[in-house]
C-alpha cells in the first residue's frame, strides 16, 4: 500500500469498530432501523459533503433507486461522493460530472446488480432458495391448475349399453325357450303353498343348526330348509304331504329347467308383489336405450338365482322323497332336472352366476349321492345312463365364466375415464367418486358429492393414476392369469390362491396402489376357481360311481379296478386334477367303495380320509402347492418361507364319493 | 474514440487489472488514468467503473479498504489480491494470442505470419 494511512484510531480502537460492527445484536438494531430509514446514512453523507445541488440531487437520486441496503447504499454514496470531489477538484464543470455520470436509473441498476453480488454467501443461498421455493411453488400451481382444469373439464363418453346388449340376446328365443317365466310362476305359487309351514322351518332351521355335525353345512333362512329334516321329525309327514300337494307345478318346474335358456330381462330395481314376500318379479326400472340414463351395469340386479338356489334346495328334498317311495322315475327326472338347472344360463355370464351354477350342481351332486348309496336300486339302468350323459352335458357349467366381469369392467370404465377413441383415456370426477364409492365397499347406483378434499386431490390422482388403457391391460392380465390357472388346473394355484398369492400382493407395492380401480373391481378370484375345481373333482367322481353302478348291474360285483370300466363305461379314466397324468382312485373296502383323490399333498393315502370338506378347501386354498412340497415338519409357504406343515390328522385323501356302508365321518 | 460496450466489457476489467498492479488506485484516479493512458479509447464514467471495480471484487480480483488523504477525504483504495495477479496474468496471455491472431488476419497492423501466410500465398 503505498498510500499513506492518516486515520487517527489506534488499534484498540480499530478493533473495538471492528467488533461492534459485528456485533449481532447491533447489526439487527441496523437492520431494523435501515428497514425504516434506508437512505438516512447516506443521506447524512451527501448534506456533509456540500457537494452542488444538482450533483448531490444526482447520486442521492441514484443511491435511493439502487434499494440496496442501507450500509450499501452508505458506502457507495461515500464513494460516489468522493469521485465527484475529485472531479470538481480537477476542474470539471458539473455538466461534465452529470454527463459521464449517466441515467441515474440506469446507473442505479448497474450497481445494484454489481453490489448483490458482494453479498455474503448466506445470504446469496437464502436468495437462491427463496427463488427456487417461488419458483416450485409457481410451477405446482400452474401444474395443478391445469391438472385441475384437465380433470374438472373431462367427461367420460358412455357408448356401449351392456345391460340392453345382454337382455337382447333373449329376443332369438320364444317365450316357450325361457325358463323364468314358468319359475317365476312357480316360485309365486310356492310362497302362498308353504306360507303356513314358514314359522315351523325356522325353528326347524335353529333346530338343525344347533345340533349339526362337523361334516354338515349350516342352513340358512331363504332357502327352503327340509332337504335335511329326518324321517322321525314331528314335521315329516306334514311335509311330505305338502310336497305331495305340490306335485303339478313340480312337474312344472322339472319341464322348465330343461328349457334352453332362463330368459329374464335384467333390470336395476324390482317391484314387490302384493301378495308375496319376494321381492323380484318384474324389472320396475328397465334398462334405457341410452346407456347414460342407465347406472353401471355393477348395479344390474340377478334376481333369478336366489329362487334357482331355492328350486334346487326344493327338488332335493323332492328328490329324496321319491326314492324312499321307491318312484324310479319321479327320481330320475328331479336329479335330472337339478342337473339341467345347473347349466342353464342367462346372459349376463357373471362370476356369480357361474357359481350359482356350481352351487346348483353340488346340491344336484349329493343327491345323486344319497339316491344311489341310501335307496340302491331304485334308478335302473337306463336311468344310470341318462345321468351319466347329463353329467357330460354339465361338467362345462362347472368352469367359472369370466365374460360379465369384463363387461362389467368396461361399462365401468367407459363411465370413469374419458374416451380418445383408441381406447385409452384419463380419469374423470365423475370416475373417481365411483371408485371411492366402491372402494368404501358402497356398491349402490346412488351419486356421490365428492368431499371437499376428494375434490382438491381430484386433479392430483389424474397426475398419478394411470391411464384407462394401461389399467384395462393389467385387468386383462389378470383375468388371462385366472383363465390359464383354471384351465391348467392346481399346480398353478398359488397365483391367485387368495390375497396374498403373486397375482393380488403385487397390487400392494407403490406401483401397485395406483391401479387400484383394477383391485377393486377384482373379485376373489382364488374362492372362485377352487369351487370350480372341487366341483369338477366331484362331477368326474360321480360320473365314475355312475359308471360303476352300471358294471355293478352288468357283471354282478364291482370291477377290480377303474381300468376295468373303460371303454364300456368311461370313455377314459377321470383324471386327479391334484396328480397330474393320474386318474382318480377306487378304494373297495366295507362292503362298498370310495373315489377318491390324493389332496393336495400329491401323497397316496390309500384312501384316508383327510378331515371334514372345510378343513380340505381351506388347506387347499392357504396352502397349496406347499402341502404338496411338504418334507417331513416343515413346508414352505406361499412366499417361500419356511413354516409348520398341517397336523398330521389332516395329512391324508380326499373322499369324493363314499359308497362303503359305513362312512366316516 | 470510445469502445462499443461488448468490447469494454471484455478489455476494460484486464485494463484497471494492469493499472492495480502498479500500484493501489482510487476511483477516479483509475478513470482519469485509463482515459489518459489509452488516449480516451478506455474512458469510463462512473457508471461502468463503479459496477466492474464490485464485480472484480465479488470475485475476490481486488480488494477495497477506505483511506484518509492529507486533505481529510476519504477515499476508497482498490488493491489487487493474489487471485488478481493470477487473474491478470491468464488474461494477458490470452490478449497477447488475441492480438498475435487479429495481427495475423490483418485486423491489426503488423507482419502476417504463419497460417495468415499460407492462407494469403
Amino acid at each position: 500500500m503505498n498510500q499513506t494511512s492518516t486515520n487517527p484510531r489506534s488499534s484498540l480502537s480499530r478493533a473495538w469498530t471492528w467488533s461492534i460492527e459485528r456485533s449481532p445484536l447491533l447489526n439487527a438494531t441496523r437492520w431494523i432501523i435501515a428497514r425504516g430509514y434506508p437512505n438516512a446514512q447516506a443521506r447524512d453523507l451527501i448534506s456533509a459533503a456540500k457537494l452542488p445541488d444538482q450533483l448531490a440531487k444526482l447520486i442521492d437520486t441514484t443511491i435511493t433507486k439502487t434499494k440496496l441496503w442501507r450500509s450499501e447504499r452508505a458506502d457507495i454514496a461515500r464513494e460516489l461522493i468522493a469521485h465527484t470531489q475529485d472531479a470538481l477538484e480537477a476542474g470539471r464543470t458539473q455538466e461534465q460530472i452529470t454527463e459521464s455520470f449517466g441515467h441515474p436509473k440506469k446507473v442505479a441498476k448497474l450497481l445494484r446488480r454489481a453490489a448483490k453480488r458482494k453479498r455474503p454467501l448466506y445470504w446469496r443461498t437464502l436468495r437462491n432458495i427463496r427463488r427456487a421455493v417461488a419458483t416450485l411453488t409457481l410451477l405446482i400451481f400452474f401444474t395443478y391448475g391445469s391438472l385441475a382444469a384437465r380433470f374438472y373439464i373431462g367427461q367420460p363418453n358412455i357408448t356401449k349399453n351392456y345391460p340392453v346388449m345382454i337382455n337382447a340376446q333373449n329376443h332369438a328365443y320364444t317365450e316357450d325357450q325361457k325358463a323364468w317365466p314358468v319359475y317365476k310362476e312357480v316360485r309365486t305359487t310356492w310362497d302362498l303353498h308353504i306360507l303356513e309351514t314358514q314359522t315351523r322351518q325356522s325353528d326347524f332351521e335353529q333346530e338343525f343348526n344347533t345340533n349339526r355335525t362337523d361334516d354338515q353345512e349350516a342352513i340358512s333362512a331363504g332357502l327352503f330348509m327340509y332337504p335335511q329334516i329326518p324321517t322321525d321329525h314331528r314335521d315329516y309327514a306334514e311335509t311330505v304331504q305338502l310336497f305331495k300337494d305340490f306335485e303339478p307345478q313340480f312337474k312344472r318346474l322339472r319341464q322348465a329347467t330343461h328349457r334352453p335358456i332362463i330368459g329374464i330381462e335384467l333390470g336395476f330395481k324390482y317391484e314387490q308383489h302384493e301378495d308375496q314376500d319376494w321381492s323380484y318379479s318384474t324389472p320396475l326400472i328397465s334398462p334405457s336405450d341410452d346407456p347414460n340414463e342407465n347406472p353401471s351395469m355393477i348395479n344390474m340386479l340377478l334376481p333369478h338365482l336366489g329362487p334357482m338356489r331355492q328350486f334346487v334346495n326344493i327338488l332335493a328334498f323332492e328328490t329324496l322323497i321319491a326314492a324312499r317311495e321307491s318312484d324310479s322315475d319321479r327320481t330320475y327326472e328331479n336329479l335330472s332336472a337339478m342337473l339341467a338347472m345347473s347349466r342353464q344360463r342367462n346372459f349376463d355370464k357373471t362370476l356369480i352366476s357361474s357359481l350359482v351354477n356350481m352351487a346348483i350342481a353340488n346340491v344336484a351332486f349329493k343327491s345323486i349321492h344319497q339316491v344311489l348309496h341310501e335307496h340302491p336300486g331304485v334308478l335302473t339302468r337306463d336311468h344310470l345312463i341318462a345321468l351319466s350323459h347329463e353329467l357330460a352335458l354339465t361338467r362345462p357349467a362347472l368352469e367359472i365364466m369370466l365374460d360379465g366381469e369384463i363387461m362389467m369392467f368396461k361399462d365401468l370404465f367407459q363411465r370413469a375415464y374419458t374416451d380418445d377413441g383408441q381406447g385409452n383415456g384419463r380419469i374423470t370426477k365423475a370416475g373417481m367418486l365411483m371408485f371411492a364409492k366402491y372402494a368404501d365397499n358402497n356398491w349402490s347406483g346412488s351419486e356421490l358429492e365428492g368431499t371437499p378434499l376428494q375434490m382438491a386431490t381430484g386433479p392430483i390422482t389424474l397426475a398419478v393414476s394411470p391411464d384407462r388403457e394401461s389399467q384395462a391391460t393389467l385387468y386383462m392380465d389378470m383375468v388371462n392369469t385366472v383363465k390359464h390357472v383354471a384351465s391348467t388346473g392346481p399346480e398353478n394355484f398359488s397365483l391367485i390362491g387368495h390375497k396374498d398369492s403373486e397375482m393380488y400382493s403385487n397390487m400392494k407395492s407403490i406401483p401397485g396402489l395406483l391401479y387400484s380401480p383394477v383391485e377393486i373391481l377384482m373379485p376373489a378370484m382364488g374362492q372362485a376357481v377352487s369351487t370350480s375345481f372341487f366341483a369338477q373333482m366331484n362331477s368326474d367322481a360321480i360320473a365314475t360311481t355312475l359308471a360303476i353302478e352300471i358294471y355293478k348291474i352288468d357283471h354282478g360285483q364291482l370291477p377290480d379296478s377303474l381300468s376295468d370300466l373303460t371303454p364300456n363305461y368311461l370313455p377314459s379314466l377321470p383324471q386327479d386334477l391334484f396328480n397330474p397324468g393320474q386318474p382318480l382312485k377306487l378304494n373297495i373296502a366295507n362292503s362298498g367303495y370310495t373315489i377318491y383323490s390324493v389332496g393336495n399333498d400329491g401323497d397316496d393315502d390309500d384312501g384316508q380320509a383327510l378331515g371334514t370338506k372345510q378343513h380340505r378347501e381351506h388347506i387347499f386354498r392357504h396352502r397349496y402347492p406347499a402341502a404338496k412340497t411338504a418334507q417331513g415338519d416343515i413346508i414352505l409357504d406361499h412366499a417361500g418361507n419356511p413354516k409348520l406343515a398341517p397336523p398330521k390328522g389332516l395329512d391324508g385323501d380326499w373322499i369324493l364319493f363314499d359308497m362303503t356302508q359305513h362312512p366316516p365321518k | 474514440m470510445k469502445l462499443e460496450r461488448e468490447l469494454m466489457r471484455g478489455a476494460g476489467p484486464t485494463a484497471v487489472l494492469k493499472l492495480l498492479s502498479t500500484q493501489s488506485m482510487y476511483g477516479y484516479q483509475l478513470v482519469e488514468t485509463l482515459a489518459k493512458q489509452s488516449d480516451g479509447v478506455l474512458a469510463m464514467g462512473q457508471s461502468t467503473l463503479y459496477p466492474m471495480l464490485y464485480n472484480l471484487e465479488s470475485k475476490g480480483l481486488i480488494e477495497a479498504e477506505w483511506q484518509s488523504a492529507p486533505s481529510g477525504r476519504d477515499r476508497k483504495y482498490y488493491n489487487l489480491t493474489t487471485k488478481g495477479k493470477k487473474k491478470l496474468k491468464a488474461d494477458l496471455d490470452a490478449w497477447k494470442k488475441l492480438t498475435q491472431a487479429m495481427t495475423n488476419i490483418g485486423v491489426l497492423e503488423g507482419a502476417p505470419t504463419g497460417a495468415a501466410c499460407g492462407a494469403t500465398a
